[in-house]
C-alpha cells in the first residue's frame, strides 16, 4: 500500500510539470497581458503610450525571456512561494489562505449534500424499480440533471428577492469566526452545486445496484434467509458503491470547477472568484498558481479514491 | 423479492432530508457583519479630401451659452441642502460593488465604481458638484486667478490641509500629483488625464502654498480634467508602490480606508480632520462585493444597498420591478448625460472603398437611426452628434437632427436615402453592392454587440455586406488595431470625462489625437481646434465648435448615430444623492460622496 502511495505521489511530479508548462505556455498565447489591462480601456482607447506600456512590463517582470519567467516561478513554486500577483501586489499564498477555506467548504458541503440525498434516492428506486415513488425520483433525478447550476441559482436570487426580500449574505465569513453568516452565505450555493451532482449520483446508484441486485451472490445471499437490509446494505450496496465512489472522486473536481460560477454569483470570495478575476485581468502568476493548486486537489481527491476502492473490494489489492 | 425495510433506516433517511433542509434553513437566516482583518500598510514609498460633391449638409447652431469654469474668490464650496431639508450626521452606506479594485492607482484606473471608491479618499485642485461651477476645492478664502491673458493658473492654497498621515498638503503635492499624471515622474501617463500634458508647459511653486500652473494656450478644459476623480493629489513622492491594493491610500479626502478584504468588502470610515467643515454627513461607506450583476440589483431591490450607478439600464428581470418601485414613489431615477456610449460609424477614409466619399454617404444613409436607438438602448435612444446628446450644452435639438443631417430620415423620407445610398454606391463603381470586413470589440458593454448585429443588417440593406471581424480581446487587441487603422469599418463606442468640446475635438477628431481611431485629419478642423481650445468666451467657443462640426459630418469619416443616458437609482431616504457632476462616472463631487447623508 505504501509504495503504491509512494509510486502515485512520484508520478504527479511529472504530471504536474506538463501541467505547468501546458498553463503557463496557454497564458502567453493569450492577447493581451497586464500592463495593457491596466493602461488601456474598455472602449479600447490606446490612451497609454507605447513608452508607458513598456517601463509597466519591466516594472512587473514581463519583459523577462518566457524561459526565465518559467522556471523563475516554477522555482519558487517548488520552495512554496507562489509569488505576488502581479496586478495587486499581494502575496498569492496568502490570497489563497484567504480563498481556500471557502471554496473547499462549498465543495465538501455540496458533495455531502449531494451524497447524502442521492445514494439513498438510488437504492430507493433501484428497490422499488418502476413503482410509482422510482418514476417520481427518476423523473426529480433528471430535472436537476437538466437544469445547470447557473441558471437555478439565478432563478433563486430572483425569487428570493422579488417575493421575499432575500439576498445572500455578501462579504467575507469563515466558519470558525462567523459561522451563522458564513452558513447563510454558502448554504444555498452548495445547495445548488449539489443538486445535480445530487441527481447524477442518484442515477448512478440505481443502475449499479439495480445491475447487483442481479447478481448469483444476492439471491444466494436472500436464499441464506438473510433479512432484507442485511442483503441491501452489507452486499448489495458496498458492492454497487465502486462506481459511485469514482464519481464521487470526479464530481469533487467538477465541484470545485462548477464553484467558479456560483462563487461569482453568490459573491464569495473563494478561489473561483479569485481565479476567474484573474483571467480577466491576465494576472499570470495567480492563475498559474491557482491552476496548480487545483490540479494537486483534484489528483489528490483521486488518489483517495483509489486507496477507497481497496477498502470497499478486498478483490482489489495495491500490492 | 422480500420488502426493504425503510422503517429499519429511518435515521438515515430523515437525515439526509433534514440535512439539505437545515442547510437552507440557515441559509435564509440572518447574516452576522464580518469580522474586520488588518489592512496591509505601504512598505514604500492624410487630410479628408472629398472625392465627389457632398450631400446636401446643413450648419447647425446651438442655442445659449456655455458655461465655462471662471476663476473665483470663493473657497471650497459649503453644503447646499435641499431646501425644507436639513442633513443629518451619521450613517452607513451601503454599498455593492462587481470586485475589489486590482490596484489603487486612481491615475491608472479608468472604471466609475473604482473612482467612486478612491474619490473619496483624496482631494483635486478643482472639484465640480452638479449646478455649481468647476471650482478649486483646496484653496483658501484668495482662491484661484488667471494671469498672463489666461495663460497662468494661480492658486492660494488654504493651509493646514493634512493628508491621513499627518503630513500637510502644499503646492508642492499639488506638483508632483499633476506631474505624475503627467508622466514626468516615472514616464507612465495616465489613462484618463494624462492628455492634460498637452496644456500645461510648467508648474511652479514659489511658496508652500502657492501655486502657477502656466499653460500652453488659455484652456477652459483645464479645470475640468484636473476636477475628474482620476485627478486625485498625492503626497510628494509617493509611488507606484503606495498604490498597492489593501494598502491604505495617503489622501485628504473626508474617509479613510479601515478594512480591505480582497473580492470581499471594503470599508471606509470618516476622516476626522477632513478639511471642510462640518463634512462628511456619513460615518461609514462600506462596499460589498458581488461579482454578478444579478446579485447587485438584487441587492439594491431588497434595500441591501442604497444607490447604484449604472450607464445601462439595470439587467432585464429587474426593470418591470424596478418601474413598479418607481412608479409607487419607493425608489427614485436620475437621469445622467451620455456618459458611454455609441459615437456612431466609424470608417478608416484613407482605406478603399472608404477614401471615396460616395461610399461613406452611402454607409451614412443606410444606417436606420430609429432602429438602430430602438435596437441598443430602447426608449432611452437620444439623437447625438460628436458625443454630444441632444439637451446638452453642446448637444444639438433633436428637431434639428432629425429633420436636417442627412441620414437621420424617417418614414418614407428613409427608403427615399436607402435609395439614395443604393445610387451612390453604384456612381462609386459598386452597382452590385460590396462585400467587405466590419470590426467590432467583444465588450458587451452599452450594447456593443448588439449594435454591431444591427450595424451589419442595416448596411445589408443598401449592398453592403458585412462579416464581422471581433477583436480577439476587448481591450488589448482592439485598442492595437484601432492604433494602427487596422479596420475599415465599425461602430465605436466612447468614455466621456469631461463633456468639453476639447475631448471631443482634441481626442477623437485632430490630426494624430490620441483616440483618433480613423486616422482623420483636416487642417480646418485642426485650426478650429485650436482657436476653440484657447477661447475663453464661451459664445465664441461654442461658435466654434459647431463649425468643426459641421465639417466633420461633411467629411463624414465619422457617422453619427442615437446614444442614451444613463441613471442613478437610489432609495429616498438618501439625500445629496443628486449632487452629481458635470461627469458622474468621473466627477470629483459625485466620487467625493462628502455630501451625500441620511434623511
Amino acid at each position: 500500500m505504501r509504495k503504491y502511495i509512494a509510486r502515485r505521489l512520484v508520478l504527479m511530479v511529472p504530471t504536474l510539470f506538463i501541467f505547468s508548462l501546458l498553463v503557463f505556455g496557454l497564458l502567453r498565447v493569450l492577447p493581451g497581458d497586464v500592463a495593457e489591462k491596466m493602461l488601456i480601456d474598455d472602449s479600447g482607447a490606446q490612451t497609454a503610450s507605447k513608452a508607458s506600456l513598456e517601463r509597466l512590463r519591466e516594472k512587473l517582470g514581463l519583459n523577462r525571456p518566457l524561459y526565465v519567467q518559467y522556471l523563475s516561478w516554477v522555482g519558487d513554486t517548488v520552495r512554496g512561494d507562489f509569488g505576488v500577483s502581479l496586478l495587486t501586489g499581494r502575496s498569492v499564498i496568502q490570497d489563497l489562505k484567504q480563498r481556500l477555506p471557502l471554496t473547499v467548504q462549498l465543495a465538501l458541503m455540496s458533495l455531502i449534500f449531494s451524497t447524502c440525498v442521492g445514494v439513498p434516492i438510488g437504492i430507493i428506486s433501484a428497490v422499488k424499480q418502476n413503482s410509482l415513488l422510482d418514476y417520481g425520483l427518476r423523473f426529480f433525478s433528471i430535472f436537476f440533471l437538466a437544469a445547470p447550476g447557473f441558471w437555478v441559482a439565478l432563478m433563486v436570487i430572483l425569487a428570493g428577492a422579488f417575493w421575499f426580500g432575500w439576498v445572500p449574505t455578501l462579504g467575507y465569513n469563515l466558519l470558525w469566526q462567523q459561522p451563522m453568516a458564513n452558513l447563510s452565505q454558502l448554504g444555498v450555493p452548495a445547495l445548488i452545486l449539489g443538486l445535480s451532482a445530487m441527481a447524477s449520483k442518484a442515477r448512478y446508484t440505481r443502475s449499479s445496484m439495480l445491475e447487483v441486485l442481479r447478481e448469483d451472490y444476492i439471491r444466494t445471499a436472500r436464499s441464506k434467509g438473510l433479512r432484507e437490509q442485511v442483503v441491501i446494505v452489507r452486499h448489495a450496496m458496498k458492492n454497487a458503491m465502486i462506481p459511485v465512489l469514482t464519481v464521487i472522486g470526479l464530481q469533487f473536481g467538477a465541484i470545485m470547477g462548477g464553484s467558479v460560477i456560483l462563487e461569482s454569483i453568490f459573491g464569495i470570495p473563494g478561489m473561483g472568484t479569485y481565479l476567474i478575476t484573474a483571467i480577466r485581468r491576465s494576472d499570470y502568476t495567480v492563475v498559474q498558481s491557482v491552476v496548480v493548486v487545483f490540479a494537486l486537489m483534484f489528483m489528490s481527491t483521486n488518489l483517495v479514491i483509489d486507496l477507497l476502492y481497496g477498502w470497499l473490494d478486498p478483490r482489489i489489492s495495491y500490492a | 423479492m422480500k420488502k426493504f425495510p425503510f422503517h429499519r433506516y429511518r435515521p438515515y433517511w430523515l437525515a439526509s432530508i433534514l440535512v439539505p433542509v437545515l442547510l437552507f434553513v440557515l441559509a435564509c437566516g440572518p447574516g452576522e457583519s464580518p469580522t474586520p482583518t488588518p489592512l496591509a500598510t505601504a512598505t514604500s514609498v492624410p487630410a479628408a479630401t472629398p472625392t465627389s460633391a457632398p450631400l446636401a449638409t446643413a450648419t447647425l447652431t446651438s442655442p445659449g451659452p456655455v458655461a465655462t469654469p471662471t476663476p473665483t474668490s470663493v473657497a471650497a464650496p459649503i453644503p447646499t441642502p435641499t431646501p425644507g431639508e436639513q442633513p443629518k450626521r451619521g450613517g452607513t452606506l451601503n454599498l455593492v460593488e462587481g470586485a475589489t479594485p486590482a490596484h489603487f492607482d486612481a491615475y491608472l484606473g479608468y472604471s466609475p465604481g473604482f473612482q467612486a471608491f478612491l474619490g473619496k479618499q483624496y482631494s483635486n485642485l478643482f472639484i465640480n458638484y452638479v449646478g455649481e461651477k468647476v471650482d478649486c476645492e483646496i484653496c483658501s478664502e484668495a482662491g484661484w486667478r488667471l494671469e498672463d491673458g489666461g495663460k497662468t493658473m494661480v492658486f492660494n492654497i488654504k493651509p493646514g490641509i493634512k493628508f491621513n498621515t499627518g503630513k500637510e498638503l502644499t503646492s508642492a503635492d499639488v506638483a508632483y500629483s499633476i506631474n505624475m499624471m503627467m508622466g514626468n515622474i516615472d514616464g507612465i501617463v495616465s489613462a484618463r488625464v494624462g492628455w492634460v500634458k498637452e496644456y500645461i508647459s510648467s508648474i511652479e511653486t514659489p511658496g508652500a502654498y502657492e501655486l502657477r500652473i502656466k499653460l500652453v494656450r488659455p484652456s477652459a478644459v483645464v479645470p475640468k480634467l484636473l476636477s475628474t476623480s482620476f485627478a486625485i493629489i498625492v503626497p510628494q513622492g509617493t509611488t507606484r508602490d503606495d498604490f498597492k491594493s489593501g494598502v491604505t491610500p495617503k489622501g485628504s479626502g473626508p474617509f479613510i480606508l479601515k478594512q480591505f478584504i480582497a473580492d470581499a468588502s471594503l470599508t471606509l470610515e470618516r476622516n476626522p480632520n477632513y478639511f471642510k467643515p462640518g463634512l462628511p454627513y456619513l460615518d461609514k461607506v462600506v462596499w460589498t462585493i458581488a461579482a454578478d450583476t444579478n446579485t447587485q440589483w438584487a441587492a439594491f431591490y431588497t434595500h441591501k444597498q442604497e444607490y447604484k450607478f449604472q450607464m445601462e439600464e439595470p439587467v432585464d428581470q429587474y426593470l418591470a420591478q424596478l418601474f413598479k418601485l418607481r412608479d409607487d414613489g419607493k425608489i427614485k431615477y436620475i437621469s445622467i448625460p451620455g456618459v458611454a456610449g455609441y459615437f456612431g460609424v466609424w470608417m478608416v477614409g484613407s482605406k478603399p472603398p472608404f477614401n471615396d466619399l460616395r461610399v461613406r454617404q452611402a454607409v451614412n444613409l443606410g444606417v436606420d437611426r430609429v432602429a438602430f436607438g430602438q435596437g441598443t438602448f430602447g426608449d432611452r435612444a437620444v439623437p447625438q452628434l460628436l458625443m454630444f446628446l441632444s439637451g446638452e450644452d453642446y448637444g444639438t435639438p433633436a428637431d434639428k437632427i432629425w429633420n436636417v443631417v442627412p441620414g437621420w430620415g424617417t418614414g418614407a423620407k428613409k427608403q427615399q436615402e436607402l435609395e439614395q445610398a443604393k445610387k451612390l454606391l453604384a456612381d462609386a463603381g459598386f452597382p452590385n453592392g460590396m462585400d467587405i470586413a466590419q470590426f467590432s470589440s467583444t465588450a458587451t458593454n452599452v450594447g456593443y454587440a448588439a449594435g454591431s448585429q444591427l450595424l451589419q443588417s442595416q448596411l445589408k440593406q443598401v449592398g453592403i455586406r458585412t462579416t464581422l471581424d471581433i477583436a480577439k480581446t476587448g481591450g488589448t487587441d482592439f485598442a492595437n488595431r484601432l492604433a494602427a487603422l487596422d479596420y475599415l469599418i465599425q461602430n465605436y463606442i466612447f468614455y466621456r470625462i469631461t463633456g468639453d468640446p476639447d475631448e471631443a475635438l482634441g481626442q477623437y477628431m485632430i490630426t494624430g489625437a490620441s483616440r483618433n481611431a480613423t486616422g482623420y485629419s483636416n487642417k480646418a478642423v485642426d485650426k478650429l481646434y485650436t482657436l476653440m481650445s484657447s477661447e475663453t468666451d464661451p459664445v465664441k467657443r461654442k461658435q466654434l465648435f459647431f463649425q468643426a462640426q459641421d465639417i466633420i459630418l461633411n467629411d463624414l469619416w465619422y457617422a453619427p448615430a442615437q446614444n442614451h443616458n444613463g441613471y442613478i437609482t437610489f432609495w429616498p431616504n438618501l439625500g445629496g444623492i443628486d449632487q452629481i457632476g458635470l461627469s458622474p462616472a468621473f466627477g470629483s463631487g459625485t466620487a467625493r460622496g462628502d455630501r451625500l447623508w441620511f434623511k
